[in-house]
């Protein structure tokens, strides 16, 4: 097995870059995403041989308008009315986002490129909304009905539940464990359908996938990750 | 306006090019280009939507652009930047002139927000290859201070997701 591919989502390049920008102020930070993100670059940066982190098309071309959105959601409010106070925010929060690119920029040098076959992408692409509606349709159809989840986590315990040798609590055991199994993909495809992925991040799995299929005809082996800040992912 | 200013900063710039010597009244057209940048970024300041940020941001970003090639054709002597200070800047005129193009409507819509944000992006990377990007360097007693106003402003010091603490 050779060394893990790691994709990096925009959310991830685009926190580490802002958050960077502020650690080097001389301000302590504290955020759900810091320590995960800047060590997984710390990680690229000290691995750079092994070839571990990448970067797709599509995070390439829209890190720049999501930094910009993120730091705007923040940092533009709409009760801001006098030109001249709006002025000096303006140019505060552009000062902000530029300060956070050179950031992005540098981080994106540690993060490897593939040219990738747009055919190719669009196929992937296919899969990827089929997968999109076969999830929304188990929610629909299956895990959002209560009975339905009962009779499954009875069905999946069923050779247990006639094994004459256990004893009675075993199999309770069993049947709860089941149970919590289908609550937790309950959960998961709940979110799913609550926070749909959209066309972007769609379009990121596909070509994710397309350079995954791209690396394996080229090395042996190897474990397939991305890294990603969002609840659909 | 805008046609004819960028017109003469062109040809002065293929001029230069050409005879390889750095003409300094461009720095008069330069200042003129930047002058119709204020009146750009006066018309977004008074627009009451929160998107019209994303309009001044380009245009925010065009004036730095021209401060640092100001800069550039100021010192060309004695940096020995001459001529490659304008073939540089030949190299960014169509950005610019797509972003002022962009910048003089007043039409705010999710397309014009999206092409608007990848024209500076466009911009921004053509700067960075050609050393007329504002400094990386960014001076951190000024930038300390951007954040502490917003933060300080918008009360995010008491935010769960970006909790600041001095030290």
């Amino acid at each position: 097995m050779s060394d893990p591919k790691v994709v990096v989502d925009t959310d991830v390049l685009v926190s580490a870059s802002i958050l960077q920008n502020i650690s080097e102020l001389d301000t302590e930070i504290k955020h759900e995403f810091y320590d995960q993100s800047i060590q997984l670059f710390s990680l690229f940066r000290k691995n750079h041989s092994k070839r571990i982190g990448y970067m797709v098309p599509k995070v390439r071309t829209e890190s720049f308008s999501v930094l910009t959105k993120a730091v705007k959601s923040v940092f533009v409010p709409s009760t801001l009315k006098d030109p001249k106070r709006k002025e000096i925010f303006y140019n505060d929060t552009v000062a902000i986002i530029n300060a956070s690119d050179h950031k992005m920029r540098d981080l994106m040098k540690l993060l490897l490129r593939e040219e990738l076959d747009e055919q190719k992408i669009s196929i992937n692409l296919k899969n990827v909304k089929k997968m999109s509606v076969y999830l929304m349709n188990q929610w629909n159809q299956k895990y959002n009905k209560k009975g339905w989840r009962t009779h499954e986590s009875k069905k999946r315990s069923k050779p247990i539940m006639k094994e004459r040798y256990w004893k009675k609590e075993q199999k309770k055991e069993v049947v709860d464990t089941y149970k919590e199994q289908i609550d937790r993909e309950s959960r998961q495809l709940y979110r799913f359908q609550r926070k749909h992925p959209n066309l972007q991040d769609e379009r990121i799995l596909a070509e994710s996938i397309t350079l995954k299929q791209k690396l394996e005809n080229n090395t042996e082996k190897f474990n397939f990750m991305i890294a990603s800040c969002d609840w659909h992912a | 306006m805008r046609q004819q200013i960028v017109q003469e900063i062109n040809d002065l710039l293929n001029h230069m090019e050409d005879t390889g010597k750095v003409d300094m009244s461009i720095l008069d057209n330069l200042k003129k280009l930047r002058q119709f940048l204020s009146e750009i970024k006066s018309k977004w300041l008074d627009h009451p939507d929160t998107d019209a940020f994303y309009f001044y941001q380009a245009a925010r970003n065009v004036e730095l652009i021209l401060v640092k090639m100001e800069d550039r054709f100021r010192n060309s002597k004695v940096t020995n930047d001459n001529p490659k200070i304008a073939k540089d800047s030949l190299s960014l005129m169509p950005a610019i002139d797509n972003i002022l193009t962009m910048t003089e409507t007043n039409e705010i819509s999710d397309a014009a927000i999206n092409s608007v944000l990848a024209k500076t992006r466009q911009l921004r990377n053509t700067a960075a290859s050609t050393n007329l990007i504002e400094p990386i360097e960014v001076d951190k007693d000024s930038l300390r201070s951007h954040f502490t106003q917003l933060m300080n402003n918008l009360e995010i010091k008491s935010a769960d997701k970006y909790k600041v603490v001095d030290v």
